[in-house]
């Protein structure tokens, strides 16, 4: 990804403002702009920071253990990577998913250690909460799985700025229409960076020692 | 139901046609086009993988990708088509290939979604791919089975050569 515009051409229009008020376009460009000028070393994030400040989700949804989640609490000092997506999905899902497990067992556990990943299906119908820990167990045994109600997890997708999912077609076989955005969030006054589907394992491996700084810097 | 009854169909032509004869080769190539960077991916879930691979076509006319065939699973040409920040898998009836250029099937763009797979399919194993076009036929050949990873670093690789 070359991002010598700061926006790169693949930012959704939400993140450009470009569909919202002029009040939030103008918002999103100082802050990526602020976040453009201050690298934190290694250059700027290849990620885009949502315009807006967005807090963690505060929704109680379960683990794959059939424990409730408390977003907030257990995911507190970490980076905490947020993606939304279903088993069934051939492409974007299990790449994102592969790639965030090959960078974070190559980085030094300094960094790996301060990051969390977190996958909340958009599918529960077919996703049972062993399904899914099979699923993610293919990647990193360590990655958290969470389901609930439908309506638990459209809240929690508008909570992030997300559009809700969306099922697509009939019978068994549905498809799932759903953001292909994995959201990092870090400390409370910064704004969750977005990564979208075609970020690359260096994409990460640049970002995520500096998201991981910011924790450090927070503590 | 079109795609299944035509996959169902030609799997069992192309069954038929196997019978004693040697494996596809594991490069195609006839008529100008040319299938490289093929590779199915292991399935994370147990009945779903995809395919990808670059179809290149060295003539100075077009070719038209009709369907996908695979000895595992039904396979389905999506392209990912993103509104209002929403991606979603849609089916590609249809295919340009242009004329002296290429076309990538890649994550998040175009793929091959294998689906309703009998058996999981592991790292090391091979899959049959059939690509049908109008112009040069139908190119058999195997691909082999990546993980994800390997999929998403030799992207990255062939992204640097492409560069």
């Amino acid at each position: 990804m070359t991002n010598t515009s700061c926006i790169p051409s693949w930012a959704p229009r939400w993140v450009t403002g470009i569909r919202g008020s002029r009040l939030l376009l103008l918002t999103s460009l100082l802050l990526v702009g602020v976040a453009c000028r201050a690298p934190e070393g290694g250059g700027p994030l290849r990620g885009t920071p949502l315009g807006v400040l967005t807090p963690k989700p505060d929704i109680l949804l379960t683990t794959t253990d059939g424990a409730a989640f408390d977003f907030p609490r257990a995911t507190a000092g970490y980076v905490t990577l947020l993606f939304f997506g279903y088993t069934h999905c051939p492409d974007i899902c299990p790449v994102h998913m592969a790639n965030l497990a090959a960078v974070l067992h190559k980085l030094p556990s300094t960094v790996a250690g301060r990051v969390k990943v977190i996958m909340v299906t958009v599918d529960p119908e077919r996703d049972t909460p062993e399904r899914l820990r099979a699923w993610l167990d293919n990647f990193d045994r360590d990655f958290i799985g969470l389901t609930g109600s439908v309506a638990d997890i459209t809240a929690m997708q508008q909570a992030v700025r997300l559009p809700p999912a969306v099922k697509e077609g009939e019978g068994d076989t549905y498809l799932v229409g759903h953001a292909a955005y994995v959201l990092a969030f870090t400390t409370d006054d910064q704004p969750p960076v977005a990564y979208p589907s075609g970020t690359r394992q260096s994409d990460w491996a640049h970002d995520l020692p500096q998201l991981a700084r910011r924790m450090e810097r927070a503590r | 139901m079109r795609c299944r009854v035509g996959f169902v169909a030609s799997l069992a032509l192309g069954l038929i046609g196997c019978t004693g004869d040697a494996p596809p080769p594991a490069i195609a190539e006839h008529d100008g086009i040319a299938v490289s960077d093929a590779y199915a991916t292991v399935s994370a879930a147990p009945e779903t993988s995809a395919f990808y691979c670059t179809i290149s076509n060295a003539d100075a006319r077009p070719d038209t990708l009709l369907g996908v065939e695979s000895s595992a699973g039904m396979a389905m040409l999506h392209s990912v088509v993103t509104v209002d920040g929403r991606s979603s898998m849609q089916s590609v009836p249809r295919l340009e290939i242009p004329s002296r250029g290429d076309v990538r099937l890649r994550p998040g763009g175009y793929h091959v979604m294998l689906a309703d797979l009998p058996a999981p399919l592991r790292d090391g194993d091979t899959v049959e791919i059939g690509l049908s076009l109008v112009r040069a036929g139908t190119l058999r050949f195997r691909a082999p089975v990546v993980t994800y990873t390997d999929l998403a670093q030799r992207l990255e690789q062939t992204d640097r050569e492409h560069r």
